[in-house]
């Protein structure tokens, strides 16, 4: 009989050490995946950004600067569980890698080569009116890309 | 039916000058040598007479001559003349001239006499030519129909897998079948079909589906105004009573409700007509593309063919084309003219000329004079009547199917813009004209790339005009440069209805821009490219950005509708940044030919040394932190502007709001 408990004490802390150590790598992504916004104002223009980052590494990046509707840039990101880097699905690379900070539900991205330089996004879905109307930049991957 | 614009000037001179007509023969001069008549001729003469219609002759007077024929009077020498040519009419080419567009064009002057047709239409002009009165003479050369004379392939009920995912907007049931609105690589269509082969109005239809503001008059064969997926969608002429026999709207034209036949002359008076023989159904076709009535529950959808709530753009017939006769440049001229002063907006015309036989648009002016005088009349009429949010009406012509390395004309004058042909496959067709003069492209239908016994499946579908009970006959599969082009008529009538929407009015030259920018590249699959035509391997390199500026793209253009597009720039370094999201996805394929930057905007953003544009990227430099408007020209067909003497592309400037910050991607992407 204790035999048999010692069996399955085993096999349970097995199964525990297997699903505990899941997929390392979307783990990390985890921790930034989330649905994003950003406003501000520069030089009296209104910015107005969505930021999806999606635990299959891909994200999704509305913008709007100034008058008409949200561009749609699309791509691929990495984290590595303190920086944060992108591709555009035209390949072009993001303008910087980003240190990130995580703190009551924003994200600030600061620039790992200009720390001066930093974005802080608080959480927020994107809006269906938002991912349903947008006028695409890059597309997917897959999809034909935009020769830039 | 009548025309009360028509002046029987001559009514009662009539039996005289019919008498007149045997003699005339005889007192024409033999022509045989240059003589002074045929020097004459020579200096007043406009075009070939080539194709020209017998029995007319359209004349350019005096302007003190034209107000007194006007007025019913003629002076002694004008009368005598006409007596030895046997005029049986004379006519104004444009009624309803009074306006000042029509005067300054010089449309008053122009005249149209009419004569046995058994008389020398040259020898006619020689007579005429001798008026000091005449200042020019064209001969009434008529455009061949080029679109064949096969009629339609029938719509049938197609059953087969393959079909891609379709969750359609409206519930008219052949949509399924119109892959050059919704293409889901439908394997049904072509085997080498390709998603997103269409012109991407799926989701458009979301923003708005057409305006019945917004009037497209439809020059072809006459549009069968009676077929049940055009008829809600037919203009109608609220200023006339149907088949009173009067003009009451008082616009020269009798019971004209939707529209007019052109070929229709006081010596052969004519109705609105789709089943002459010859016909082809070929103005019907081309109407259900631009505006079959949406989500009524039958046959197919039109691109601005609404909701399903009488909110589709509306279509206007003016008849061009019949049976087998062509297009006199009086019908075409005319029919320019009445859909100006009617309301239309939009200008459809899928007919042309042989690439090649006209190739400069100084040639097509100086040959075809009353033709671009009233192309001009329509596009500069601009919304007097018809409450467009564009100040000029927009032209739209198909390039032609010669296979031609140079659009065919009017369609490649640099004032109008011209349609090339892609197939379900994104690559050019193996009949469509390319090259100089082509400004855009759009789904015409490709059968040679199909060699399955549904072929026909990779043609547009669209309504027709025949009358069978074989399945239901309405409807049908034809394809041509001809079926490309409304598509872009829809596309821009899509574009009005949403900028109506929105409350937004626009310069003709930035509509036109937004429209050449909202295109999607056919270059990245032309490049290194062949495709199979017929069987047989159809090199497509020739094709390298000679399609215009690319696939149009229903969505992109009500986007780009909503705003000046904007592109962000670092500040401190030089930035190299894309046009993509300014010019679209050809961005890096267009020839510029001119960055504007004020000196306002140069001292606003601090912008150093003299920017330049390269490869699809803006090149400049911004030591301040600011926003300023800057113009980049671009040229929507090849490397050369169009100028006069030579073909090419039309110039097209797009306005950009520039943000300099301290961080952009080169592609313009926030991080």
């Amino acid at each position: 009989m204790k035999k048999i408990f010692t069996t399955i004490m085993i096999c349970a802390a097995a199964m525990f050490a297997f699903a505990a150590c899941g997929d390392p790598e979307a783990d990390k992504l985890e921790k930034v995946a989330g649905e994003w916004h950003y406003t501000g104002v520069e030089s009296g223009v209104e910015i107005d950004i969505y930021l999806g980052l999606y635990t299959d590494s891909t994200f999704d990046l509305y913008q709007k600067v100034g008058e008409g509707p949200h561009y749609l840039y699309k791509g691929k990101y990495n984290f590595d569980g303190q920086v944060l880097s992108g591709t555009y699905s035209d390949y072009t690379p993001w303008a910087h890698d980003y240190n990130v900070t995580k703190s009551n539900g924003s994200l600030t991205l600061t620039s790992v080569a200009a720390p001066d330089y930093s974005i802080t996004f608080r959480k927020e879905a994107i809006p269906q009116s938002v991912r349903t109307h947008y006028m695409p930049v890059t597309k997917a991957e897959g999809e034909t890309p935009a020769i830039l | 039916m009548k025309m009360n614009m028509i002046r029987r000037i001559f009514s009662l001179m009539l039996p005289a000058a019919l008498v007149a007509v045997g003699c005339a023969e005889k007192e024409l001069p033999v022509l045989e040598q240059p003589s002074a008549e045929q020097t004459k001729l020579a200096t007043k003469c406009l075009n070939s007479s080539e194709r020209a219609e017998e029995g007319t002759l359209l004349l350019y007077l005096d302007d003190a001559v034209a107000l007194q024929l006007a007025a019913g009077e003629g002076t002694a020498q004008w009368e005598e003349a006409c007596a030895a040519l046997g005029v049986e009419y004379v006519e104004k080419v444009f009624p309803n001239t009074s306006d000042e567009l029509s005067q300054s064009l010089g449309l008053h002057r122009w005249f149209m006499v009419s004569f046995p047709d058994e008389t020398d239409v040259v020898k006619a002009a020689q007579l005429m030519a001798d008026l000091a009165d005449v200042d020019a003479i064209q001969f009434n050369t008529s455009i061949e129909r080029r679109f064949g004379s096969e009629a339609p392939i029938p719509w049938t009920p197609f059953q087969q897998e393959g079909h891609g995912e379709f969750n359609l907007p409206f519930n008219d049931p052949m949509l399924v079948d119109q892959w050059h609105y919704i293409n889901n690589k439908d394997l049904s269509v072509a085997q080498t079909s390709r998603t997103g082969a269409d012109i991407n109005v799926k989701n458009a239809w979301g923003l708005t589906a057409g305006d019945p503001r917004i009037i497209v008059a439809v020059c072809d064969e006459g549009v069968k105004y009676t077929h049940p997926d055009l008829a809600a969608n037919m203009w109608v002429n609220a200023g006339e009573i149907a088949g009173n026999g009067i003009d009451d709207d008082g616009n020269g034209y009798v019971d004209d409700i939707h529209g007019w036949n052109f070929l229709s002359t006081e010596k052969y008076p004519k109705e609105i007509s789709w089943n002459e023989p010859g016909d082809v159904s070929h103005g019907t076709h081309v109407a259900g593309t631009v505006a079959a009535v949406n989500n009524n529950g039958i046959g197919v959808s039109g691109v601005a063919g609404g909701s399903g709530n009488g909110d589709g753009c509306r279509i206007m017939s003016c008849q061009v084309f019949s049976g087998s006769s062509s297009a006199t440049v009086a019908a075409r001229a005319r029919a320019y003219h009445y859909a100006a002063q009617m309301g239309a907006a939009v200008l459809q015309c899928s007919y042309g000329q042989e690439a090649g036989l006209l190739t400069s648009d100084q040639g097509f002016e100086s040959s075809y004079t009353v033709e671009i005088a009233a192309l001009r009349y329509f596009r500069d009429y601009g919304n007097q009547k018809n409450g467009s949010p564009v100040n000029k009406n927009i032209i739209v012509f198909a390039s032609g199917n010669d296979g031609a390395n140079i659009s065919g004309y009017p369609a490649a004058h640099k004032e109008i813009i011209s349609v090339s042909a892609f197939g379900p496959d994104y690559l050019p067709t193996n009949y469509t004209n390319y090259g100089p003069g082509v400004n855009i492209s759009a789904p015409g239908g490709d059968v040679s790339i199909n060699l399955t016994s549904h072929s026909e499946r990779a043609q547009i579908l669209s309504t027709t005009a025949v009358e069978s009970a074989q399945y239901d006959s309405n409807y049908g599969w034809m394809q041509g440069t001809s079926m490309a082009c409304p598509h872009v008529s829809g596309v821009v009538a899509l574009g009005l209805s949403y900028a109506l929407k929105l409350n937004k009015t626009f310069d003709y030259d930035e509509f036109v821009a937004i429209l050449y920018s909202s295109v999607n590249d056919l270059d990245y699959y032309i490049e290194t490219c062949s495709k199979q035509a017929n069987g047989v391997t159809f090199d497509l390199t020739p094709f390298w950005r000679k399609m215009g500026t690319g696939a149009v793209d229903t969505w992109k253009f009500l986007m780009n509708i909503e705003g000046t597009p904007n592109i962000v720039t670092k500040v401190g370094e030089l930035s190299k940044v894309s046009l993509v999201p300014c010019f679209g996805e050809p961005a890096a394929n267009l020839t510029y030919t001119k960055l504007e930057i004020d000196d306002q905007a140069r001292e606003t953003l601090g912008i150093e040394g003299e920017p330049y544009i390269n490869n699809g990227r803006l090149f400049i430099k911004c030591t301040k932190y600011g926003s300023a408007k800057i113009r980049i020209t671009a040229i929507a067909g090849g490397d050369n502007v169009a100028t006069d003497a030579e073909m090419g592309g039309s110039e097209f400037t797009r306005e950009v709001s520039l943000l300099s910050r301290d961080s952009i991607a080169e592609n313009g992407g926030w991080l």
